[in-house]
């Protein structure tokens, strides 16, 4: 391997276990804008692996991928979602159903199943150690999060951890992430789905008095 | 003369075109023009396919083959049918005051758009195109459930924008694992993530990340289909939603998304042994059996999700021949029921008028 290559590969493993930390802090932090603003630095991180990647290959298009991740997540998405918090002035806190020490015992446990179940394709990582089961964990700590809370925003919140997780695995898996069409596709997915989500949060706001999905409870399905 | 594009460019037009109208009669008969060219297309592209075989456009980025070329038949027959007593059916609802205009507008607006995002996951060639289409057309149907904006249907819509979300978060992290499986061998190009292209080279790619791949996109297009155990948000949302869209989620969305599934067969399929993919999917078919809450519930779903596991239990084997005899005679079922969907659909119709 030459240099950059090595000192890629090691700036990416850092940024990876940077981003499962910030998912972590996402399991234990009560309030709410804190919570956004944690969403945002961990897309930083990711925007900061693909630019790493794009550097190391010299490949065009995975700089694209990081300047959507850096204009939709970092900034744009957070900052729409503070708005909507802001905007149906609601309580801070989350309310977690679980407590705080249960739920980091619980995501340690998942953490270790994602390192589990990632362990037969670490051959195949191109570059950084272990991307792909923090891939995996942020996944599965994300499908964690999202039973975890009640309000609809945070559930938001949850899927877009998810949907990062995701993007990691691309990123881990694949020389140069997807290819550029699908990047596009999905990326304008996420923004739209995040939209329909704030819009139906603001319904359901006006409708219920409030955004507790425990009490979206009339239908049973 | 191109097929395909134009296919997925008259609903899209018809969608935008209705921004700009005003009355509720042009904008049903914008519609019904659209659905109407899309069936005709759907007729040709059928005759074409059946006798040069599969065709491709636009650099092999569209590919219909007869499976894509009878799912754009089947979505252009239930949109027909669904738009042609859309019109009447809103309004009546205008006239009771249950919706607003600006939200019948919406309706309008957004059904050509479902139906275009249905058409392009039946046509795009890219396996990666092919989820964003099913993540789109469950993003514009999400407001059409909530249409009513009743504490129900808002509720309904919910459920339905966050299990479907997630569903296909874990259908996206099948598809990379597609895409990685293909590029394992190539470590200086990009590798095409073409259908056509994966299926010319399923014997090289890696058994375990196809396997991986195939059981995640099981569990999330499995949840867009409504199959259980993922299927709880169904109910709610088919019920929640005005007729003419809980036809057109019932008789095509959930076969839109086994369609997606079985792109995932069929290439697991030739790759592994068959045994793999088809005994997940009798497993499914066990699951959907000892799940009868939502029958009862609703009694339309769950036959339908049985009917279509049907298909792979029978013909697991050789389901990529899928021209044979038994798809055909499931595919003739499928379409059978999208049409009672919307039979259903305008039967309601018919009793909520005397």
């Amino acid at each position: 391997m030459t240099a950059p290559v090595e000192l890629g590969s090691q700036l990416i493993t850092l940024m990876a276990a940077l981003m499962l930390v910030v998912q972590l802090f996402m399991v234990v932090q009560q309030m709410l804008l804190t919570n956004i603003r944690l969403f945002a630095i961990q897309s930083l991180f990711l925007a900061g692996i693909a630019t790493v990647i794009g550097y190391a290959h010299h490949a065009t298009h995975v700089y694209v991928l990081a300047v959507l991740t850096l204009l939709g997540k970092v900034l744009l998405l957070p900052r729409l979602l503070t708005r909507l918090v802001r905007r149906i002035n609601i309580i801070q806190e989350i309310e977690p159903l679980l407590n705080a020490p249960t739920s980091m015992l619980l995501c340690g446990g998942l953490t270790l199943l994602g390192y589990l179940v990632a362990r037969p394709f670490t051959s195949l990582e191109r570059l950084g150690n272990n991307t792909l089961a923090i891939a995996m964990t942020l996944v599965l700590t994300g499908f964690f999060l999202m039973f975890n809370r009640r309000k609809a925003i945070t559930q938001v919140l949850a899927l877009l951890t998810v949907e990062n997780g995701v993007m990691l695995a691309a990123v881990a898996l694949t020389t140069y992430g997807m290819p550029l069409v699908v990047e596009l596709g999905i990326f304008f997915d996420v923004m739209v789905a995040v939209m329909i989500s704030g819009i139906l949060v603001y319904r359901i706001r006006e409708s219920f008095a409030s955004m507790d999905t425990s009490k979206l409870t009339q239908l049973k399905g | 003369m191109k097929l395909l594009v134009p296919i997925l460019i008259a609903p899209a037009t018809a969608g935008l075109a209705c921004l700009l109208v005003r009355s509720r009669r042009v904008m049903a008969a914008l519609g019904i023009c659209a659905f109407l060219t899309t069936l005709a297309m759907g007729v040709r592209l059928l005759r074409e396919v059946l006798a040069h075989g599969a065709i491709s456009e636009c650099y092999e980025f569209f590919h219909a083959d007869a499976l894509s070329a009878w799912m754009v038949l089947l979505i252009s027959t239930v949109s027909l049918g669904t738009s042609l007593y859309a019109g009447r059916y809103f309004q009546r609802d205008l006239a009771a005051k249950i919706i607003t205009p600006g939200r019948m507008r919406e309706f309008f607006v957004l059904t050509p758009f479902f139906a275009a995002g249905m058409f392009l996951v039946v046509l795009s060639n890219s396996l990666g195109v092919m989820w964003a289409a099913v993540e789109a057309t469950a993003l514009s149907s999400v407001l059409l459930v909530a249409i009513y904006n009743r504490k129900t249907s808002l509720e309904a819509a919910w459920k339905y924008v966050i299990l479907g979300s997630l569903g296909l978060g874990l259908a996206l992290l099948g598809t990379v694992y597609v895409y990685a499986a293909a590029c394992k061998n190539q470590s200086e190009r990009l590798p095409s993530f073409n259908w056509s292209h994966l299926m010319t080279v399923a014997d090289q790619l890696d058994p375990g990340l196809i396997k991986l791949a195939f059981v995640l996109a099981l569990v999330g297009y499995g949840t867009k289909a409504g199959l259980a155990p993922m299927h709880s948000w169904l109910p709610d949302a088919h019920s929640e939603a005005p007729s003419p869209t809980s036809a057109m989620l019932s008789g095509v969305s959930l076969k839109v998304a086994l369609y997606a599934l079985l792109r995932f067969h069929i290439l697991a399929t030739a790759c592994l042994d068959s045994a793999f993919s088809r005994s997940l999917l009798l497993y499914r078919l066990w699951a959907v059996l000892y799940v009868p809450r939502s029958a009862v519930h609703f009694g339309a779903a769950q036959p339908q999700t049985d009917a279509c596991l049907f298909k792979p239990r029978t013909r697991g084997s050789d389901l990529h021949r899928h021209c044979d005899e038994h798809i055909r005679h499931h595919l003739r079922r499928v379409v059978a029921h999208g049409l009672s969907c919307t039979d259903e659909a305008s039967f309601v119709h018919g009793c909520r008028k005397y």
